[in-house]
């Protein structure tokens, strides 16, 4: 009976839920490592700043795996504000489009409204919000030539050329770092399209596709790269030891439900070994 | 799965209404506690599919489906229709855009049979175009970037650092190489995987197989991230019950 209820998936589903549930409940401080991936990110960040050059977000997902690329770009505008480094954040996926200004926006609202913090973020002049626009290969080539020749306006139609922020900024030279958050092979385009320019680039992405990016940091075509909700909390940790932010943010209130689910996960696989074997052995 | 539950999120769909209807939407009376509501029984609906596909589950499909696609022809609308075409020719008087409407019109006659023929010239200039901008870029990037990556290991440069990470640098260097060259015999089929050829391609069956451990336990931890993003939601958003 036993065999036959651990062979139901709906125990494996009942069992997982359980395990996800618990660690938000207790308070359990697990360590969140540091990956050097998710640091050089930072430090690539540091480097914008040190050069006051403004950054690129390009974010590049939607609601479908928000909850792993959302923590990664909401800690990278935080750190990009508390550093005082402007941000040019756009999208290419149609259906992120207002997600991604959310983030911007919501953001901007958090450091405004904290103590002695009021316009300390001001729109055009530390953040710009550029929309979504289609085709985004020929985009990527033309920002390589002239950023503001492509955009010419925000989302919302205002003029570039009025706004502080894009004072002194040509093309990808003039940035400090573009960052790529995306859930879909995007991130590749924006590797292969950039490469001509020498473009400082990094990659946020989900946690499937994170193996996929390692041998281009290898191979130093990006700075970094930062791998699902884990490297989100990494980052988050590096915020908060920095103190350039309080507290962690979700991917950090998601690190022990992590921690505690792949432990199961583990001992499913073995029980399923285990059982295999068994199964085997008494075949025999 | 997890990519429905997500896309189930109050935001999204909040502002797709918004964006469909600016004028009308949200109605006074809907508060933003309404929309954690529907958020929540959207999510629920969704995994209810773990227990048997049921009648909630398939409405809150056909929600997403239609939600996702009002959405993105609103924002496709405003922002290439209107931008691209309908302003520049109807109201500055600029009739460059009309060929490329043109262009667009004719990959629509696909769905004519007998007109059908005349959308492989768009899709010709189309494919050319593509291949002519991907084709160097990407060998650039995915084939010459990488195999400078793997072999520019700076062996004398590691080994002076000393002991532990100078020599582990160099080992993995080594590693590096070795893996490369023994998968890519693996996948070498003008010769028979016998003796040092069959030897160097089971080492190499070896790296692809941590290689897939590694992408399988990152596929895992996706998934975990997604279905927790979800049940935070649900604990901290909607029922208040952690903080």
């Amino acid at each position: 009976m036993w065999l036959k209820l651990l062979q139901d998936s709906r125990t494996i589903y009942t069992v997982i839920l359980a395990v996800i549930i618990a660690p938000f409940m207790v308070t359990l401080k697990l360590p969140i490592p540091i990956p050097p991936p998710v640091r050089k990110v930072y430090d690539a960040v540091e480097l914008a700043r040190q050069k006051k050059q403004p950054i690129i977000i390009s974010f590049d997902f939607d609601p479908s795996v928000a909850g792993e690329c959302k923590p990664m770009a909401v800690a990278m505008v935080r750190h990009a504000f508390a550093t005082k480094t402007p941000v040019i954040g756009l999208t290419f996926l149609i259906t992120g489009a207002n997600l991604a200004q959310s983030i911007l926006d919501q953001a901007a609202k958090e450091f405004n409204e904290r103590p002695g913090g009021k316009d300390s973020i001001v729109y055009g002049r530390d953040y710009v919000w550029l929309g979504w626009k289609p085709q985004y290969v020929q985009i990527i080539i033309a920002m390589g030539h002239d950023i503001k020749g492509i955009f010419k306006t925000d989302a919302e139609g205002k003029s570039l050329d009025e706004m502080p922020i894009f004072k002194g900024v040509k093309n990808f030279d003039d940035i400090g770092l573009t960052t790529t958050i995306a859930g879909s092979a995007i991130p590749e385009d924006w590797i292969a399209y950039t490469m001509q320019y020498k473009a400082r680039l990094a990659v946020g992405t989900t946690a499937v596709s994170a193996t996929q990016y390692f041998p281009y940091m290898q191979a130093d075509q990006i700075k970094g790269v930062i791998p699902g909700a884990t490297g989100a909390a990494a980052y988050e940790r590096l915020l908060v030891d920095n103190e350039y932010w309080p507290t962690f943010g979700d991917a950090g209130a998601m690190a022990n439900t992590q921690s505690a689910s792949h432990i199961v996960i583990i001992l499913f696989i073995i029980t399923g070994n285990i059982i295999y074997f068994i199964r085997k052995s008494q075949k025999q | 799965m997890n990519s429905v539950i997500a896309a189930l999120s109050h935001t999204s769909l909040k502002e797709v209404l918004q964006r469909m209807f600016p004028k009308v939407w949200p109605p006074a009376e809907i508060s933003d506690k309404w929309w954690f509501v529907l958020a929540a029984i959207g999510t629920v609906a969704i995994v209810s599919y773990i227990y048997r596909e049921n009648m909630l589950f398939r409405i809150a499909e056909h929600v997403l489906i239609g939600v996702a696609f009002g959405y993105s022809f609103t924002v496709e609308y405003f922002n290439v229709g209107q931008n691209n075409f309908v302003n520049p020719v109807f109201k500055e008087g600029n009739l460059w855009p009309i060929i490329p409407a043109i262009l667009g019109l004719m990959v629509v006659l696909r769905i004519v049979p007998k007109l059908s023929w005349v959308s492989r010239y768009p899709m010709a200039m189309f494919v050319g175009l593509g291949m002519g901008m991907m084709l160097p870029r990407y060998l650039q990037s995915t084939v010459f970037a990488q195999v400078y990556g793997t072999t520019r290991v700076d062996f004398v440069g590691s080994i002076s650092q000393g002991w532990p990470w100078g020599i582990l640098a160099t080992v993995g260097g080594v590693v590096l190489i070795a893996g490369t060259l023994c998968a890519l015999t693996y996948f070498y089929f003008s010769m028979e995987h016998r003796g040092f050829v069959g030897g160097t391609a089971k080492v190499g069956i070896i790296f692809l197989m941590i290689g897939f451990g590694a992408s399988f336990g990152y596929t895992v931890q996706a998934r975990i991230s997604l279905f927790a993003a979800r049940v935070l939601f649900i604990l901290r958003d909607w029922l208040g019950i952690i903080t």
